[in-house]
């Protein structure tokens, strides 16, 4: 006769002693470089898509007949591409075969280390870049004589400084809200993964 | 982790995290992650644990809701996915060796019936199969009392007929 699938599990499973139980070692270590992987990718992949963008604003401030100022804002694009690359590099130099808690914990420190460097490059560099930018588009515009004409000395310096400090402002949120979108599971993925291995190592 | 928690709250419930891990994975690597990381959950979620069930109850529901989520992670990544292939595959290195011989072969024609069932399906099924009472079934998957004897009525049918085709072909 037949036997019912409830005869076969409770006779198959009988004694658990037989069972052989996975070794568990290692317990993050794959998590860990599938982590830094899919940091690496979306890192680079982030980075590369400065080019493109680059691009189309070289493009479009050219048909705009703004070449020069087209020019400097790809010229600045393109540095941060390289900027970002040359960051990048740490990544690759992070050995996997050491101790995951060790890697993940440079990995931490270098992603920490980069919000803070970006932060203040927006804060003090972009008002700098910025107000370069403006003289370009202004002289480009031909609109010096016109600004002159219609502005005081004292309100062009305080319309320029809202106008420098509201860019610092807006490329700070901006950067910090990109940030959190792209790398805000990794990131807290890797806070979370440091944390446990500091648990399993007490 | 310590030695200790694995010893007390791991170990001896290695039978159902076994199991649930054997239904839902496809290869030895997938067992044994599948495993780790059910155990990982097991020790992160201690604190959570606040003794209105059995802690194996409470192993029963990490253990599925862990598999579940690695298998449908794992099902979007692998869409060309071969379930024959991988099953094969997977009988070959035979990683779980119940010794009780008459019963080892009937075992591995089961799991390959219930590896083809649904996800829920499954769940179902293997707390059926480990004695659990349709209230205990409820609470852990979630699902409605009234419907889990139809279910599971349907399930065993639909196993029977395909072992018994196998057995015939």
């Amino acid at each position: 006769m037949d036997k019912s699938i409830e005869e076969i599990w409770s006779k198959g499973f009988q004694d658990e002693k037989h069972l052989i139980v996975p070794e568990i070692n290692e317990l993050y270590t794959k998590k860990s470089i599938l982590t830094v992987d899919k940091l690496k990718s979306v890192s680079k992949k982030d980075n590369w898509s400065i080019i493109p963008l680059s691009i189309i604003i070289l493009i479009f401030f050219i048909i705009k007949s703004k070449i020069l100022f087209g020019l400097y804002i790809s010229a600045l694009m393109l540095s941060l591409f390289f900027l970002n690359r040359k960051k990048l590099k740490f990544l690759n130099t992070i050995n996997t075969s050491q101790s995951c808690y060790e890697y993940l914990g440079k990995l931490q420190e270098m992603i920490k280390n980069n919000v803070r460097f970006t932060t203040r490059l927006l804060a003090i560099g972009l008002p700098f870049f910025g107000f370069v930018g403006l003289c370009i588009f202004i002289f480009e515009s031909n609109m010096e004589n016109f600004i002159s004409e219609t502005y005081s000395l004292k309100e062009l310096l305080i319309k320029s400084v809202i106008i420098l400090i509201s860019l610092s402002v807006i490329g700070v949120i901006s950067f910090r809200l990109s940030n959190y979108l792209i790398y805000g599971r990794l990131i807290s993925k890797i806070d979370e993964m440091i944390d446990e291995l500091g648990q399993l190592k007490k | 982790m310590s030695k200790d928690f694995y010893k007390t709250y791991i170990f001896p419930f290695r039978g159902i995290i076994i199991k649930i891990c054997r239904a839902y994975s496809n290869s030895q690597e997938d067992y044994e992650d599948y495993f780790q990381e059910v155990c990982l959950q097991i020790w992160k979620s201690r604190e959570n644990f606040k003794n209105k069930s059995e802690w194996s109850t409470w192993v029963y529901r990490i253990s599925l809701n862990v598999c579940l989520s690695l298998f449908r992670k794992q099902k979007k990544h692998n869409d060309t996915y071969s379930f024959e292939q991988n099953y094969n595959q997977l009988s070959n290195q035979s990683y779980l060796k119940e010794k009780t011989k008459d019963y080892s072969d009937d075992i591995s024609r089961l799991y390959e019936e219930i590896k083809k069932l649904s996800e829920i399906d499954r769940a179902i099924i293997l707390l059926y199969l480990e004695k659990k009472t349709y209230n205990q079934i409820s609470q852990i998957i979630g699902i409605n009392t009234n419907s889990i004897g139809v279910k599971i009525t349907r399930i065993k049918k639909q196993i029977k007929k395909q072992i018994k085709k196998q057995k015939n072909g």
